[in-house]
């Protein structure tokens, strides 16, 4: 009988569902480590070419590197059976520069047919160790597709990503970066706290799965269950692919559920819940302790005027009570105008630390892109330059004119909006001649001026930067053709002889005429219409640009910057348009010896003095010269150590009233690994900048204040005729305020809390 | 009359492929001899002649290059000739003397219309069988040039190439050497394994005129792309040149992609050629 029941209870466990021992061995989350997933743009990788993108990673392990990327269809033949046209993927740890960084053998190279294709993303499994915040390069190529056949999808400007830049060839882009994540592994326990959410779930079976049966979620609390999509690899791991998880600052809790079905029809549920962590408690929001005046509580606001000759400093010290009263003695001085360029991504209480302790008064910033209505990026702006404004730091909005977007919607669905080339090629810029283009652009401009005025977000200047249009590169939109015809009486000239010319036309300067091989005899009077008609919405833009930044803002320092050679620059009628108009407060030239390999002494070069120093003089205007960062990392001369101590000097004995420091293609802080890197850069800049650093300096005035008491006295410094009115009062908390005015450089305020002060 | 119709169709198809395809071969060429190291720049006319021995280790000379170019500016007071100045190159096996060796025609001679330039290098192609371990002469000379034209240079002294010694007019130059370099062969099959010397050379052939605009041919090592300059040798052979780095792995792999569109229906076409190249065991 027992035998019976022993065989019953065995057929009847084979002809039930099976339940067996639980398949799944391990759980991996691939999470983002660095990432940028704003695209604006794609770029074709085939052939020679090669596409790249430098990051600075915080984790020590990449398992996977995402691509935004297409895969098109391939219309050639494969001669090689054993070939195939595939896209692959080298990861180096950076060199001193590009050719020194591919002079070593790759740590990995892995090929798409290693990698897992989920929508637009190509995810590599490169599953290399790696050094935390030393920067990589990830190379992208496809040698084996002779015609594009993957798009690969990236950022034009905008440095949504600060750490590391897109390279193409063996060019870096500045501010451009690829859609790319670096993914670190981390293992999933039982209510496992992690600090990212995955992008990619890896789970991996003891046993050969039924692939078909097998299936995984991933849930969120008070979310929307992301859509994911799975891929085998083999039979016994499976990928779930997760995206972009959006989150907030509040900690996020989840839960993985997995159905599997094992080959064999054994069934089995696992459900691993997790947290992410809010990203506050992670170590990439690191704050810095501001630094102490030996805890005497002390802040301070910089008002400049419009035309920013320098900046007004003051210093007070031997603090006493004496007898109940205060005495302490002011010194107050003026300081160059010292700036340092930085990416928007990187303005962070770190930078702002290190430019502070590096003598620089100035950063120059350029925004992202501003084209309609975004609150969130309002708010970012407006914390980073709260950042740098409360750290005594004078901004300037470093502008550059395809930064400045347009009304959305005033630009409705309108085609005919883009600049058209003489090859009828349609543009992506659009034509600013174009009066619906000029009113959207004026719309967007406001809107955003009102938005920094609520968020009170203002910058003591701004800098058009070398603005201009691509030589050659004539519009002939129908905006265009009827604005030449109404203003000259005849129709557009057209070029001839352009077989074989692929863009702009070559042009002859400084006419700015097309070569004459191009064009015909008798239009040389048209062209010449045409160079001028050409230079014009340029200077219109920054016309409108002065103004409504003068409506809203009105102390603002209007300035540009251009190159030392234009004449005109880019179809820019510089001396002639810019120069004239009535707004202008400032202009700057940038002198880059390294590009080019000059010596740095170019910056004391007494023609390019007389140009632009000279001439702002004349019009009580400031001059500011742009001097080069550190290593360019480009095809420029390396600079070298005591460079920008030259070049310091050689400014300075120009008369210049400030220097601002272009980093080039370089982001500040970022790769290549050059062995003149930033830290060695920005110590020799503090150095060569010192000597600078105080001029019409009064020292030493005592002053004595009981409280409740206010004085106001003048001062001048010897021989230069520069005056400084100081006012200062003793409030009955006892806290100290001082203003500083000096007429030409501003005002300074400045509060000093006493009560920490000790000694008769 | 199906069948017919049938097998018409087949052959028809057959010989379509066989037409629209354009066969292409590579041959890698690895330097064999050579002297790099030059000290002395000297100027060479019709009053005298240059040459240098060597061993070549291999059975095969595809190219041989030496560092002569025309100068047609004034170099240590001396003006240069600028009219025609025609360069040969002859080879010969090596006997007991020079004379005895240049009593026989050369095994090889190449003028430098068909030699190709790459910076000061000049690349000609013999592409003569050789005994590997015999001992060769080459000489360079150039006929009807009153005045100095062509710019060489050589190492003086130091002994720096032990196969062989400059020469210089007939008489040898005890321990010094031209700077010149002999290569050798190696056809690229499905991975052929390259030892010890890394190519320099990499010649496309193409069994049928292609559209030399169209084509695009690169090599790309464990780096990506390697810089290299392309010379049509004819309108059938494109060769690639330069230089190849190698990595401290013991075994790298290159890749040579050529891509054509086939001259019978444009259909871009691309073939891979592979080789990995094995550093010397110590």
């Amino acid at each position: 009988m027992k035998k019976w029941l022993l065989l019953f209870a065995i057929s009847f466990i084979a002809a039930s569902p099976s339940f067996g021992v639980n398949p799944v061995k391990k759980v991996v989350f691939h999470c983002p480590d660095q990432s940028n997933w704003v695209t604006n743009d794609s770029k074709k990788v085939f052939g020679e070419g090669s596409l790249g993108q430098t990051f600075t990673p915080e984790q020590a392990q990449l398992s996977f590197f995402r691509v935004g990327a297409v895969k098109n269809p391939a219309n050639f033949k494969m001669i090689n059976p054993d070939e195939s046209a595939a896209l692959e993927l080298r990861l180096w740890k950076c060199g001193q520069d590009y050719q020194k960084t591919k002079e070593n053998l790759p740590l990995a190279l892995v090929r798409e047919n290693q990698g897992l294709w989920m929508g637009n993303s190509l995810y590599f499994k490169v599953d290399s160790a790696i050094a935390p915040h030393a920067p990589y390069y990830a190379e992208l190529t496809a040698f084996a597709t002779p015609q594009p056949c993957y798009s690969i999808l990236w950022n034009y400007q905008g440095d949504h990503y600060p750490m590391g830049d897109l390279v193409q060839g063996n060019l870096r882009w500045g501010n451009s970066d690829l859609s790319f994540s670096s993914c670190y592994p981390v293992e999933l326990q039982q209510n496992g706290k992690l600090a990212a959410a995955p992008e990619l779930v890896e789970i991996n079976f003891d046993q050969d799965m039924d692939a078909e049966k097998t299936n995984a979620t991933l849930e969120l609390a008070g979310q929307k269950s992301p859509p994911v999509s799975k891929i085998w690899q083999g039979k016994t791991q499976m990928y779930l692919a997760v995206g972009k998880i959006a989150g907030n600052s509040e900690p996020l809790s989840g839960v993985i559920k997995i159905n599997s079905v094992t080959a064999g029809g054994t069934e089995e549920s696992n459900e691993i819940p997790f947290t992410i962590l809010s990203p506050a408690k992670t170590e990439a929001c690191k704050t810095i302790e501001s630094k102490g005046n030996n805890a005497i509580y002390s802040s301070e606001t910089i008002a400049t005027e419009k035309v920013m000759k320098g900046i007004v400093c003051a210093s007070c010290s031997d603090i006493r009570n004496v007898k109940g009263k205060v005495e302490f003695s002011i010194d107050a001085w003026v300081s160059p105008v010292i700036g340092v360029e930085v990416s928007f991504g990187q303005i962070t209480p770190e930078t702002v630390k290190a430019l502070k302790e590096h003598n620089i008064n100035t950063v120059s910033v350029t925004l992202p892109l501003l084209e309609g209505r975004n609150p969130e990026l309002m708010a970012q702006i407006k914390d980073k330059i709260a950042l740098m404004h409360k750290n005594g730091l004078v901004v300037f909005w470093l502008i550059n004119l395809s930064n400045l977007g347009c009304d959305p919607a005033i630009l409705g669905s309108q085609k005919d909006i883009y600049e058209i080339n003489w090859q009828g090629k349609v543009s992506k810029k659009r034509c600013f001649n174009n009066p619906v283009v000029q009113k959207a652009f004026v719309s967007n401009l406001n809107y955003w001026l009102e938005e920094f005025k609520k968020n009170q977000t203002s910058f003591e200047g701004i800098i058009i930067n070398e603005p201009g249009r691509t030589a050659g590169d004539f519009c002939y939109c129908n905006s265009c053709k009827q604005k030449f015809m109404k203003e000259f009486n005849c129709a557009m000239p057209e070029p001839v002889n352009t077989a074989g010319l692929e863009k702009a036309l070559p042009i002859d300067w400084p006419a700015g005429l097309p070569k004459s091989m191009y064009r015909k005899g008798q239009d040389e009077d048209k062209w010449h219409k045409m160079s001028t008609f050409y230079c014009a919405p340029v200077t219109e833009m920054i016309k409108e640009i002065f103004k409504d930044f003068r409506h809203y803002f009105p102390d603002t320092c209007c300035q540009v910057t251009t190159l030392t050679d234009i004449a005109p620059y880019y179809g820019l009628d510089f001396w002639n348009g810019i120069m004239n108009l009535s707004e202008l407060n400032g202009i700057q030239t940038a002198i880059y010896w390294a590009v080019g390999g000059h010596s740095p002494t170019t910056v004391g070069a007494p023609g390019i003095a007389k140009s632009f120093v000279g001439k702002a003089k004349a019009k009580n205007i400031t001059c500011f010269y742009w001097l080069q960062g550190y290593d360019a990392g480009d095809g420029s001369a390396p600079l070298k150590s005591g460079d920008i101590k030259i070049a310091v000097s050689e400014a300075f004995k120009q008369n210049v009233d400030g220097i601002l420091i272009w980093s080039y293609l370089n982001p500040i802080l970022g790769p290549w690994d050059s062995p003149f890197h930033w830290p060695a850069y920005i110590k020799e800049l503090k150095e060569a900048v010192t000597p600078y650093l105080k001029k019409y300096e009064v020292s030493d005035k005592k002053i004595e204040l009981a409280k409740g008491e206010k004085k106001s006295v003048a001062l001048k410094s010897d021989g230069s005729g520069v005056a400084y009115n100081i006012e200062s009062a003793l409030s009955d908390a006892g806290i100290l305020s001082m203003t500083v005015k000096c007429n030409g450089y501003g005002a300074l305020k400045k509060e000093i809390d006493l009560n920490t002060v000790k000694g008769e | 009359m199906k069948t017919y119709l049938l097998i018409f169709a087949f052959c028809c198809s057959l010989s379509c492929t066989l037409l629209a395809d354009v066969a292409v071969e590579a041959t890698a060429h690895v330097p064999d001899q050579f002297n790099e190291k030059s000290n002395d720049p000297k100027w060479l006319y019709s009053k005298e002649t240059i040459g240098q021995t060597f061993l070549p280790s291999a059975a095969k000379i595809s190219f041989l290059s030496v560092y002569i170019f025309r100068l047609e500016t004034k170099e240590a007071n001396v003006t240069p000739y600028k009219g025609p100045a025609p360069l040969t190159l002859k080879l010969w096996p090596f006997k007991e003397s020079l004379e005895k060796a240049k009593s026989d025609p050369p095994s090889a001679s190449c003028s430098d219309e068909s030699a190709f330039d790459v910076g000061h290098d000049k690349f000609f192609e013999v592409n003569k069988e050789v005994e590997a371990g015999q001992k060769y002469y080459f000489e360079l000379s150039t006929q009807e040039t009153p005045a100095p034209c062509y710019y060489y240079t050589c190492q003086y002294g130091g002994a720096p190439y032990a196969g062989g010694e400059f020469y210089k007019s007939g008489n040898p130059w005890n321990g010094s050497a031209l700077r010149f370099k002999t290569y050798c062969p190696v056809k690229l099959e499905s991975n052929t394994v390259i030892e010890s010397k890394i190519p320099e050379i990499i010649e496309i052939r193409f069994d049928k005129k292609v559209d030399k605009n169209n084509v695009k041919a690169f090599v790309a090592g464990p780096c990506g792309t390697i810089k290299i300059d392309k010379h049509w040798k004819n309108a059938n052979t494109l060769l690639l040149q330069g230089k190849i780095p190698t990595y401290p792995a013991d075994e790298a792999v290159y890749k040579t992609y050529v891509s054509f569109p086939d001259p019978d229906n444009g259909v871009c076409q691309v073939q891979v050629f592979t080789f990995s190249y094995k550093k010397a065991q110590k």
